[in-house]
């Protein structure tokens, strides 16, 4: 009896020992054959995730686009120029001269004043030349460019065109240019054979400025010397233009205003007026918004205090207006034309521009300009429009009769762009300022 | 005894899910396998009507390895330095991503973007090239190869990251006349992971490289090798940023295909 409890318990207890076994085999195989099908389906389970994803992340991806800054450059060899005019901030060409950029103004000490024949001379040297078309404080430009952190002594310092070139002595400096009549050098830690190294990845001779041919020819002479022309020239194409301001609705939305409100109506010029409180938003028929606050309760931008920096200001309005437009611009983009702050006032300016070209309006108004009264938006201003490449390229005239026409305007620089005269389409041109 | 039946009959319902979890995984396996040598030969084929024999070996059906930034770490190009120019380094931030370093071997450059210049005063060339061995052992290079002349040598070494190369990644030594003159790319350890991006596979890879060469006209007429690589980048977000690519060994070269864009490019 006793042996035969003994053998039973024997049996049940390699029972169990079994059936564990088995049991966390069983759990192990179902686990290898369910990372198995993963891993082949994960592509299927990344679509289905990707594509069920929220309207609203959906609608944040589209209304988050980064600011950036067109820019015209100029790399300068020993024989020849390289000439870049349809490059924005962003552009992947762009990198390599942007990080020279960012040493020269990382390690730019204290500015020296200097003449405009002296960034003259420095073209003729090695050198790379950037223009970004509007003058900007430097602390702004190195945001934009996602530079490293500035020396506070040349943060506030604007800029719109800047040298860096390889002097006589062997040291490489740094000119810059406010667009107005400032210019400034500085030494950098760049060495010659650095800017040499970055010159080297350019195919040098498509590009000059007219000084370089000022000396035997009049009409080069008659323009602004820093006029940079490509040879040949570049191909632009034609862009569509239309008012994107066509769901009034989710503008209203987004400006904090009840789009249902009974305070709405109708002006007798075709301007549809809304009025909330101290808030007020006129929606004029051209697709153009001018919201306008006295209050404290209205729309703000972000900042760590109350009177944002400069970049608190551009990020924060540009966000702002990204998110008005939602990604209706179709091909162009807003670039920061001008950012000013007097106490706790700040006033910025956006224009349009389309593949690293700026599109100018022929009335001489800015695509948006907002003002900020600490972080409080008082007014803003935004002309809804939507540009779309397309397939046709737009006529330039010759240089050789462009000049000839410029040159009859002295001292103007000579550039292209495109102009939105309120036509569907606009063409790249010629333009003189 | 109940009890008993009762567990003879779950040992034998685990055993039969356990028989039926075994010829599922092994079903799938072997599917996998037939799938593979089917992509394998048809890869083959494709490439043998275009002219280029493609060794069968060389399809791979590894993962590319992850792609992510490298931040910046100057504390580890302080010891790169430490290396080179012995004791008594000085060193100050020039501003702009460049820091200096000094000593009275000689001095050093390391820019923002990785690159790196350094001159050393070295006697001898044993010297010299045990140096350089250090170097490479220490921070990652690997392919050393040294070419001598008479009374100087040159040498270069490609950095590796996580058993991968960096093909765009390399260190130059050139001796000669006492001083050792050491220039490349210097990448930090540290690496941020980037969050799930797509990867072209081995197979995408060859099919990239296949149609590139039809586009510029193939000259190539055998592909021997494919195996990750990477390539280190610029982006604006981060100044260095390692992209993982396929290196395909051909007859006439090295050819390298990114795995984000697929474009292609000749070593």
């Amino acid at each position: 009896m006793g042996n035969r409890k003994k053998a039973r318990s024997r049996l049940d207890l390699f029972q169990n020992i079994v059936i564990t076994l088995l049991t966390v085999s069983a759990v192990m195989l179902f686990a290898a054959t369910q990372i198995s099908s993963l891993s082949q389906g994960s592509s299927l389970l990344n679509r289905w995730f990707s594509a069920s994803s929220s309207p609203a992340a959906a609608a944040a991806e589209e209304t988050a686009v980064p600011l950036s800054a067109p820019v015209r450059t100029a790399v300068s060899g020993t024989y020849g120029r390289y000439g870049g005019v349809t490059l924005s901030s962003d552009s992947e060409e762009f990198i390599p001269l942007a990080t020279r950029l960012g040493e020269a103004l990382g390690s730019a000490r204290s500015f020296l004043s200097c003449e405009s024949q002296d960034l003259i001379d420095a073209l003729t040297r090695p050198s790379i030349f950037y223009d970004f078309w509007e003058a900007l404080p430097l602390s702004v430009l190195a945001e934009l460019l996602s530079l490293p952190d500035l020396p506070a002594a040349i943060a506030s310092t604007n800029a719109r065109q800047l040298v860096i070139s390889a002097s006589d002595n062997g040291t490489v400096q740094l000119l810059l240019w406010d667009g107005s009549n400032t210019y400034l050098r500085c030494d950098t830690a760049i060495t010659a054979g650095d800017l040499e190294d970055t010159i080297s990845r350019y195919e040098l001779g498509g590009a000059y400025f007219a000084f370089d041919y000022a000396e035997n020819n009049e009409a080069f002479r008659q323009v602004f010397p820093r006029s940079l022309f490509l040879n040949p020239l570049p191909q632009l194409p034609l862009l569509s233009v239309s008012n994107s301001l066509t769901d009034t609705d989710a503008v209203l939305t987004r400006l904090g205003f009840n789009p249902y409100t009974n305070s709405r109506y109708m002006e007798s010029g075709g301007a549809e007026v809304v009025t909330e409180g101290d808030q007020s938003v006129r929606l004029l028929p051209e697709g153009v918004i001018r919201y306008q606050s006295s209050s404290k309760a209205g729309l703000f931008i972000d900042a760590a205090s109350e009177i944002p920096t400069l970049w608190e200001a551009v990020s924060g309005v540009s966000d702002l207006l990204n998110s008005l437009l939602s990604g209706r611009a179709g091909d162009a983009a807003l670039y920061l034309q001008r950012v000013h702050q007097t106490g706790s006032a700040t006033v910025l300016r956006f224009g349009y521009q389309a593949g690293g070209v700026p599109i100018r309006f022929a009335d001489g108004t800015c695509a948006a300009e907002v003002v900020l009264s600490g972080t409080a938006v008082s007014s803003l201003t935004l002309c809804f429009r939507q540009y779309t490449a397309g397939e046709e390229t737009s006529l330039l005239l010759p240089l050789k009769q462009a000049i000839a026409i410029a040159a009859q305007q002295e001292g103007k620089e000579m550039f292209i762009a495109y102009t939105d005269n309120g036509a569907d389409t606009t063409s790249a041109a010629w333009l003189l300022e | 005894m109940q009890s008993s039946r009762l567990k003879n009959i779950i040992i034998l319902i685990l055993v039969l899910v356990n028989l039926f979890l075994l010829v599922s995984l092994f079903s799938r396996f072997s599917a996998r396998q037939e799938a593979r040598a089917q992509t394998t030969t048809q890869l083959t084929e494709l490439f043998a009507a275009n002219g280029m024999t493609l060794s069968p070996d060389a399809v791979s059906f590894q993962a590319p390895p992850a792609g992510g930034t490298l931040p910046r770490d100057t504390a580890q190009d302080r010891q790169m330095a430490s290396l080179l120019l012995g004791a008594g380094l000085s060193y100050s931030d020039q501003g702009g991503g460049i820091w200096s370093y000094d000593s009275t071997d000689g001095a050093a450059v390391f820019r923002s973007g990785g690159s790196f210049d350094a001159a050393v005063h070295v006697g001898a060339d044993k010297e010299a090239e045990s140096l350089c061995r250090s170097i490479c052992r220490q921070f990652h290079y690997e392919e050393l190869t040294f070419q001598r002349e008479n009374e100087h040598f040159t040498a270069s070494a490609v950095r590796t990251f996580n058993n991968c190369p960096v093909y765009n990644c390399t260190v130059s030594f050139s001796w000669d006349e006492g001083t050792l003159s050491v220039s490349g790319t210097f990448l930090p350890d540290t690496f941020a992971a980037a969050a799930g991006e797509d990867s072209l596979s081995a197979v995408s890879a060859l099919s990239s490289f296949l149609s590139a060469q039809r586009e510029l006209g193939s000259v190539v007429s055998s592909i021997t090798d494919i195996y990750s690589c990477y390539e280190v980048q610029a982006t604006s977000a981060a100044s260095m940023t390692l992209v993982p690519a396929w290196c395909i060994r051909t007859d006439i070269g090295l050819y390298y295909v990114n795995c984000y864009t697929g474009a292609v490019t000749h070593a």
